[in-house]
């Protein structure tokens, strides 16, 4: 009965706009407008360290690391500059990095502090030729904007390792906290120097630095998926739902009355069938977006627990409400309004954390609230699963209530 | 050539309906209704809108709950709650109950499921019935791509799947076409002469006349009158008319006709002579016989019996369609 139901209903092009397509494409959208290197797939980037030595090989990686690089960009190493510009000609990579490797070796302090600075206003510079000696120069191929975004900023963090490596190494030399030895030779004794910024530069800061480029383009969807399931899972059950009431109008109702199967089995499938779909789809939103973003949801076990009571609580919620229709129009413009209203008053559509106080008051007054609150936690904030156990809960209470109440309406649709 | 029927053994009714009541608020809409339908036999429910035709059937099909009465099926008690005896019965909605995104077959092979058909017999069985109501090229199509026509037929595909004892349709000719039409009524007409009961309800007395064994008039909620056609215009008294022409000479066919025992009225009209006399075709011989003796040119003769539409006007005062 269900598998039957499930089938047909999957044939219905509606449904499958509903639940699978409209989803992704407004998490990719909302994605989009509110993260800032979101890009659709992988970028590749190529990096290369002209002339390397130990010095910049450990800044350029502490760099690498500092940049929390998410999946959906990868980092190939090349050893020459035309192996990089050949990878971007032939398509290979979609950005490149030239770092100069021999970075401060030769230079004295102030010309190395000159240079740092000038770092910041040259590294931009979009050219294939070979970059001056002290900055990082980034190559991208010109058509599309997003490869050559991702590069600067990766970009922007190595240089960020050497700036506040030489900040570290300059504040011991000045304070001489920790290398009385070279306090009066600083300018004249650069290697001395560059150990110390290398040094530096390879300690974990002392303070966290956000890096907006990536983390928040990952996880902005990974936030924003699971939102728009929430959304389009409340519309997605009043769609099944509002089929049992065109059923009945239908008459086909009433030929499955009249078919040996109890009625309550006829409600059953057709109930269960409504929420296979709606799991199906938001597990494999769950996927897709990770597949085609790197974008995470968070724990899994805390994903899949409350992906089951966000389901559960909107379906029953949704199918009650169309249960309360006496037509399928007033089913339709009930659960599309009251979907909206509770997307909104809920904060569906805002990124995560931007709720002024009195809105997060109200959406708690949602099942969408709570459903948000948990994912939030999981994608934004990092909690394991039992940190998502009290939504989870207040989800599950929203589920028995209205699913038992959904049961006992649409049985009453049923009997003729 | 007439199939002979498959007759009933005898033994049980295919379907025994007694006492049935069911009210809607305050209006019984079912006010004691009882009959039965016997194996191969073909019972037509004959009565205008809202005479309580649906409710019947939707009593006898388990759909509804009844206030009262009994219906058994094969011997077998049924009530809304029944899930077994439903098995016996092929139920045609008098409205269309299809899913119109789904092709003919693939609607036929979700309700086939229902009755616990699968595998080789369903898909058996799906060309079968689509070959009875003669849909078997459009198989494929989708439903909605049908005219209203073939969705009838379609409709009715889908209460003869699982080969039920009991055939129910409830007005299945409502606004077809006369190709679409015909075709159900030879297909209903074939079934019942293979041996399943058929309970057909309608509007069009023509229908009931072609095809059903025994009618049922049902008014009001209540069966007025019931038996085959002719018990039920002999229950109403009325007369058969015998129409005669005699070539220029019906003043003296008139005459001679008047003499003739049994009749009751003769009425010349135009070159016609019609003769009103109770179970005209038992008389017609001694009819013939007169008019020869008299030396009178018989061309032509004709029996009218009085219809269902008269029956129905004679115990109602109301004409069966509104
Ligand atoms: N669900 C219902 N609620 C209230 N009244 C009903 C309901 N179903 C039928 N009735 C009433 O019961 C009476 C009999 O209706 P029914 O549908 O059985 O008639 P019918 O003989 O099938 O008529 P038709 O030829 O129009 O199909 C009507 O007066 C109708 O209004
Ligand atoms: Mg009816």
């Amino acid at each position: 009965m269900t598998w039957l139901d499930f089938k047909r209903r999957i044939r219905d092009k509606s449904a499958i706009i509903t639940s699978f397509i409209a989803p992704f494409v407004l998490a990719s959208i909302l994605g989009l407008a509110f993260g800032n290197a979101q890009t659709a797939g992988l970028v590749r980037v190529g990096i290369v360290i002209t002339s390397p030595n130990a010095a910049s090989i450990s800044i350029v990686n502490s760099g690498l690391a500092e940049a929390a690089l998410p999946g959906y960009i990868t980092i190939k190493r090349f050893n020459s500059v035309a192996q990089v510009n050949s990878g971007i000609s032939n398509h290979t990579i979609d950005a490149g990095i030239i770092v100069p490797g021999d970075l401060g070796s030769k230079g004295s302090f102030t010309d190395l502090l000159k240079n740092i600075k000038d770092l910041y206003s040259t590294m931009f510079v979009q050219s294939s030729k070979l970059p001056d000696k002290y900055s990082i120069a980034v190559i991208s191929s010109g058509s599309s904007a997003v490869p050559g975004q991702v590069a600067k900023g990766i970009a922007a963090s190595i240089d960020s390792r050497i700036y506040t490596g030489l900040l570290v190494a300059t504040t011991t030399e000045i304070t001489g906290a920790n290398q009385p030895k070279t306090t009066t030779s600083v300018a004249n004794s650069p290697n001395d120097f560059l150990s110390l910024s290398v040094q530096g530069a390879v300690t974990p800061l002392p303070f966290t630095l956000k890096s907006s480029d990536f983390g928040s383009g990952k996880n902005i969807i990974g936030y924003f998926a699971p939102s728009m399931a929430i959304v389009f899972l409340f519309i997605g059950a009043g769609m099944g739902a509002r089929g049992i009431v065109a059923e009945r109008s239908g008459g086909t109702l009433t030929r499955l009355a009249a078919a040996p199967v109890r009625s309550g089995a006829v409600v059953a499938g057709k109930i269960l069938s409504i929420l296979v779909l709606s799991l199906v789809s938001v597990f494999l939103l769950w996927g897709e977006t990770a597949v085609i973003f790197g974008a995470s949801w968070g724990n899994p076990l805390g994903v899949a627990l409350l992906i089951v009571a966000t389901t559960l609580a909107m379906c029953g919620l949704s199918i009650f409400l169309t249960s309360l229709a006496k037509t399928e129009q007033q089913a339709f413009s009930a659960s599309a309004i009251v979907g909206f209203a509770l997307a909104l008053l809920g904060g569906n559509f805002f990124p995560p954390g931007s709720l002024p106080p009195w809105m997060q008051t109200i959406s708690l007054t949602t099942p969408n609230g709570w459903a948000l609150v948990g994912f939030g936690r999981l994608s934004q904030e990092g909690f394991g699963f039992s940190g998502v156990l009290g939504p989870i809960e207040v989800l599950g209470t929203i589920a028995i209530v209205f699913g038992i109440a959904s049961l006992i309406r649409i049985g009453r649709v049923v009997e003729l | 050539m007439k199939i002979e029927k498959v007759s009933g053994t005898g033994s049980l009714p295919v379907l025994e309906c007694s006492h049935l009541v069911k009210s809607f608020a305050s209006r019984k809409a079912v006010n004691d209704i009882s009959f039965h339908i016997d194996q191969g036999e073909c019972y037509g429910m004959l009565g205008p809108n809202g005479a309580g035709k649906t409710t019947t059937i939707s009593i006898a099909c388990g759909l509804l709950q009844k206030d009262s009465g009994e219906v058994k099926v094969n011997g077998k008690e049924l009530n809304h709650k029944s899930i077994l005896p439903k098995r016996d019965i092929g139920y045609v909605p008098q409205d269309l109950a299809l899913y119109p995104e789904l092709s003919a077959s693939d609607n036929l092979r979700f309700f086939g499921k229902l009755y616990g058909l699968s595998g080789r017999d369903l898909e058996g069985r799906i060309n079968e019935t689509l070959e009875t109501v003669g849909l078997i090229d459009r198989r494929d199509d989708r439903i909605e791509s049908f005219s209203g026509g073939m969705k009838r037929r379609a409709n009715i595909a889908a209460g003869l799947l699982h080969k039920p004892s009991l055939l129910v349709l409830d007005e299945p000719t409502v606004g077809v076409d006369p190709q679409s039409r015909n075709a159900i009524l030879e297909a209903v007409q074939l079934l019942s002469n293979e041996g399943m009961a058929v309970l057909y309800t309608t509007h069009y007395m023509e229908e009931a006349e072609r095809l059903c064994d025994r009618v049922g008039i049902i008014d009001k909620g209540q069966i007025v009158a019931e038996g085959t056609r002719r018990e039920l215009v002999e229950q109403l008294g009325s007369l058969d008319r015998i129409r005669i022409s005699v070539s220029g000479m019906h003043r003296e066919g008139a005459e001679v006709l008047r003499k003739l025992q049994g009749v009751q009225e003769v009425i010349e009209i135009g070159d016609e002579i019609e003769v009103l006399i109770p179970q005209a075709r038992l008389k017609l011989p001694s009819v013939i016989e007169a008019l020869i003796e008299n030396h009178l040119p018989l061309t032509s003769l004709e029996v009218v019996e009085p219809n269902l539409e008269a029956v129905f006007l004679a115990l109602t005062g109301r004409e069966l369609r509104d």
